[in-house]
């Protein structure tokens, strides 16, 4: 006797949470680009006078381009910062464990917004920064730590860092400890043995770790707009100054399509990146 | 020929109705009034909503803290029956919604306390039942002799210590008109403006996202001197941070916040009454006395504290003292203001 | 094939080693020859996976030292100590195909690729696997993985081959046929071989020479049939292979031999392990096949409980008059039943010096 196959049931349970995926998200979707696609404030004439006019602007252009390339920039430090991290969180003993577990998870427990206030006290005039370095005598005069790129890229790595550890963590927990110790025993030094097995190994994790951080750094309005200042225009609130400020709201519809249409292909850039790097480590 | 914008709300309004069928029993809801968040609602509530319900026989009123393009976005949505009945707008969004045709003429004949406003607070559209007041903001424990001008904001000695906002604000776009004026331009040129603020950018310490932001960096030491708002810098200073208010010479900046009949709005006789109590000398001399510190625009409240000291002794004083820009003109230019300053001013 | 360069002799000079303060190795001191195939035998928690991983570098022992051909390797890491691992689960690396992986030690080694290739041929020729070059570990069977291990571990000439309980992984069938094949290869390659295992039978088939382990410490380091026949503690005749135990007073000591009564009455002759005086209580070991049914008056009263003809051999179950239950095992003529329950019999031992007497602790 053949028992029901078990996808026979999970469809059916699936239902309730299609609709609502199709009624607040599908419908506001198709909604936004219905919105996206008219010329005027007043939403009475159809055109691609929006796109035209973010794809033709230089200055919008460099908007996408500097959120792009901003959470590329996160993603390198929370992976450069996050895997010794999560390489430490593996290789400890189970009590540690529960200690850095705790640590790693932290940030996910308290408020964007407080998160953020506390590099602003960090990075500001009298920020703790700025007092060390004051009274280390290495500066003269408090440097401009807030408002600046570099702020905005540390204070959203340390944000989004759990999104990159977790996966990392579940991926290097998974690698068979024995596979460094054959590496090393067969001659391989640490740095190949981590080159040649840990890393390769550990690719599925990276590339989730990444993707996560990535979506969430370019996105980050809060963070990006407390660190980042007034005058740091990325693609979040350049939509919002169009839809709230100013109400206009094809071109922020257009904005946020165009948004998600890049943010789409560089995750699947980056996905195929990965696949092609998997390809050699799966055949 | 259909208007396709109508069309759409209407679309989207049964679509609503649909999956909220309570949302068509609104006729018979409390009155709902859009208040601003953070002080704002809490002086309405304390001071505005017991006035409102003495007056209305104990009528039942909602708050709804909302920024003012939340507001609008409401309204828009469900125009034939808005979810909102009284409206609270800075200058910019109200112009819009009176353009957008989402509030009601004030029946001034009928209003007991519209004849007492001072003039620059009485509209059609809607009074203005509160002033907002821009002026210099500083740390008077950094900054020992106080600022008296704008141009004070230009001294090299505050490298790297001032603080503005972006133009997404009241806050900001009213200090650039006002700058601009004071150098020769008007709401309808700000060249004036955009250049003195070039200027000013060795001098920027902040270009903060919104005003709320801009005052938590007088407390943290980020910035010692800006343009700041009364009620927002005393509230600061309420809670024991250093920092001073002054009214410039050249006149503090100051915007109506006006109040609203919603178009449509099922509650016309109660939300009349809101406004009224909202205009009524009783509520306005309450709300200027400490903690709220709102300025009145009643003619019949008699000017003192805080507000006395650091704005005007009376309403003539305060005509004189106080500079009101017009919103008109600067709405039209604002989103092309807005995307200047998008591209230039990069500290 | 063979390569005398790489048969290298191996001294564990007594080494110590505590994890935090329990102590995993109790002064261990082991001279294996060239060439040689050693067994670490003993039951987990013996030591015996600590010692490995002393060897081959992954623990720094507390004291003591390690040399292989004479020269002290305690200050080397793991991976310039030209030591071969076998892991009880393998560890191929999964993301390489079969050649990569015999070639990963030869790479880490700098050599070049022809040589390379040339050697990885060698390899998989060795282990028979030739065929399989291309595929990924997962897509091999266990035995096949097996052999590919090997295969990675000698293909860079190991002075040492550690195999950690190689064939606890695999089904009964295969592990005798991977047992031979082991034996094969450690016998073409000449490589000195130590094999970590808690199987008696394992160790004694492979093994030229049995180290037994318990709590640390090297209880008897020998022939695999001299730990059978002459084991040297209680805990090694007990361990290894079967055995009854019975406990009695030691009446008579003559150099190494004593007689011992039993507590159901009747005395034994016995080798006397350690020192022991006259009137101890001790504890006797024979082994089951050392015992036999006898009619002499010295034989020791009983009944059958149970008879197991197994085959080759016939195993009968018996309960003494004196209370202690005993195994006798002897070969199985054409034909032969086993005694039905009940009946009565006298067992002795059936070769003088089969019984062992231990002290008792």
């Amino acid at each position: 006797m053949r028992s029901a196959p078990v996808t026979a049931y999970d469809l059916k349970l699936a239902l309730p949470l299609a609709g609502f995926f199709a009624l607040f998200f599908v419908a506001p979707l198709l909604i936004l680009i219905l919105v996206s696609f008219y010329t005027d404030t007043s939403l009475t004439q159809f055109g691609l006078a929006q796109y035209a006019r973010f794809l033709l602007d230089p200055f919008s252009l460099s908007v996408l381009v500097s959120t792009l390339w901003l959470g590329v920039k996160v993603t390198l430090l929370c992976l450069l910062l996050g895997f010794p991290l999560a390489w430490t969180f593996v290789r400890s003993p189970r009590l540690a464990q529960g200690v850095l577990m705790l640590i790693i998870v932290l940030p996910l427990l308290t408020s964007v917004v407080v998160r953020t206030f506390a590099w602003i006290v960090i990075l500001g005039r009298q920020g703790i920064v700025n007092n060390l370095l004051l009274s280390l005598g290495l500066a003269d005069t408090p440097l401009r730590l807030l408002y600046t790129d570099g702020g905005v890229v540390v204070a959203l790595a340390q944000v989004q860092m759990p999104l990159m550890v977790l996966p990392l963590i579940t991926a290097l927990s998974r690698i068979d400890p024995n596979l460094r110790d054959a590496s090393s025993a067969l001659g391989a030094g640490a740095w190949r043995s981590f080159v040649k097995v840990i890393l390769p190994l550990t690719l599925p994790g990276i590339m989730a770790g990444c993707l996560l951080t990535f979506a969430a750094a370019i996105t980050a309005f809060i963070t990006q707009s407390l660190v980042g200042g007034g005058q740091m225009l990325f693609m979040p609130m350049y939509l919002y100054q169009q839809s709230s400020t100013l109400s206009n709201w094809p071109f922020a519809a257009a904005i946020s399509i165009i948004f998600l249409v890049a943010v789409l292909g560089a995750v699947t850039l980056f996905n195929l990146l990965g696949r092609l790097s998997r390809g050699y480590a799966q055949g | 020929m259909i208007d396709r914008r109508q069309m759409m709300t209407t679309a989207l309004t049964l679509g609503a109705m649909h999956a909220f069928p309570q949302l068509t029993q609104a006729q018979a809801r409390r009155l709902v009034f859009a208040t601003f968040t953070g002080s704002w609602e809490e002086a309405h509530r304390d001071v505005l909503v017991p006035a409102f319900r003495k007056a209305s026989n104990n009528a039942d009123i909602a708050l709804d803290p909302l920024l003012s393009v939340d507001q609008i976005a409401k309204v828009t949505a469900a125009r034939a029956n808005p979810p909102i009945d009284v409206m609270l707008h800075d200058p910019g969004p109200a112009l819009v919604a009176i353009d957008q045709d989402l509030v009601d003429d004030y029946p001034v004949a009928q209003s007991a306390h519209y004849k007492d406003l001072i003039a620059d607070a009485q509209g059609a559209k809607g009074p203005a039942p509160f002033f907002q007041v821009v002026g210099i903001t500083y740390n008077p424990d950094k900054i020992k002799t106080p600022p008296t001008s704008w141009n004070d904001i230009w001294k090299p000695e505050y490298k790297g210590r001032v603080g503005i906002t972006n133009l997404n604000s009241t806050l900001g776009t009213g200090f650039l008109v006002e700058i601009a004026r004071s150098r020769g331009g008007s709401e309808a040129n700000v060249d004036a403006g955009f250049k003195a603020i070039e200027e000013l950018k060795p001098n920027l310490g902040a270009v903060a996202a919104n005003p709320g932001q801009l005052a938590t960096l007088y407390q943290q030491g980020q910035i010692d001197i800006g343009p700041g708002n009364f009620n927002a810098i005393q509230i600061l200073k309420a809670r024991g941070v250093a920092v001073e208010f002054v009214a410039p010479k050249e006149g503090a900046i100051a915007f109506k916040t006006t109040i609203h009949l919603v178009k449509n709005s099922p509650n016309k006789e109660l939300a009349f009454k809101l406004i009224e109590a909202s205009l009524s000398p009783e509520v306005q001399a309450k709300l200027m006395e400490s903690p709220y510190l709102i300025v009145p625009t009643n003619t019949k409240v008699k000017i003192g504290g805080e507000v006395a000291k650091a704005l005007a002794k009376d309403h003539d004083e305060m005509k004189k003292k106080f500079v009101f820009q017009d919103w008109a003109a600067i709405n039209k230019q604002r989103s092309a203001w807005i995307e200047k300053f998008n591209r230039d001013i990069k500290i | 094939m063979t390569e005398s360069l790489t048969t290298q002799s191996l001294l564990l000079d007594r080494i110590t080693h505590r994890y935090g303060s329990s102590l995993a190795v109790d002064d261990v001191t082991l001279d294996i020859t060239g060439g040689e195939l050693v067994a670490l035998l003993g039951p987990s928690g013996c030591g015996k996976t600590t010692l490995l991983r002393i060897i081959a570098g992954f623990i720094n022992q507390g004291e003591g030292s390690v040399i292989i051909g004479g020269k002290a390797i305690d200050h080397l890491p793991p991976h310039r100590r030209t030591i071969g691992i076998v892991f009880q689960n393998y560890a191929l690396f999964p993301h390489m195909t079969v050649a990569d992986n015999v070639a990963y030690g030869l790479a880490a080694r700098g050599t070049d690729r022809a040589t390379q290739s040339a050697r990885v041929g060698e390899m998989l020729d060795l282990v028979k696997l030739s065929a399989m070059a291309d595929r990924y570990p997962r897509q091999l069977s266990g035995g096949q993985q097996q052999r590919i291990a090997l295969a990675r571990a000698l293909a860079v000439r190991p002075s040492i081959l550690l195999l950690d309980e190689p064939f606890a992984a695999l089904d009964k069938n295969l592990r005798l046929d991977m047992q031979i094949e082991i034996k094969r290869i450690q016998r073409m390659a000449g490589t000195t071989t130590i094999i970590v295992t808690h199987d008696q039978e394992e160790a004694l088939s492979m093994a030229d020479r049995v180290a037994v382990l318990s709590h640390g410490r090297l209880e008897q380091f020998a022939a695999a049939t001299e730990v059978y026949d002459k084991p040297q503690s209680y805990f090694v005749n007990t361990f290894v292979g079967a055995s009854n135990v019975l406990t009695g007073k030691l009446m008579d000591v003559n150099g190494m031999e004593g007689t011992v009564s039993l507590p159901g009455g009747g005395q034994w002759q016995g080798q006397l392990v350690g020192a022991l005086n006259r009137g101890a209580m001790v504890r006797i070991c024979i082994r089951p096949e050392h015992l036999a049914f006898s009619a002499d008056a010295d034989a020791l009263p009983g009944k059958i409980e149970i008879g197991l003809p197994l085959g080759a051999t016939i195993v009968h179950e018996v309960r003494l008059t004196g209370g202690a239950s005993l195994k006798v095992a002897g070969p199985r003529a054409m034909g032969a039943l086993a005694l039905p329950p009940g009946s009565d019999i006298a067992v002795k031992p059936a070769i003088s010096g089969a019984v062992r007497i231990y002290p008792e602790i």
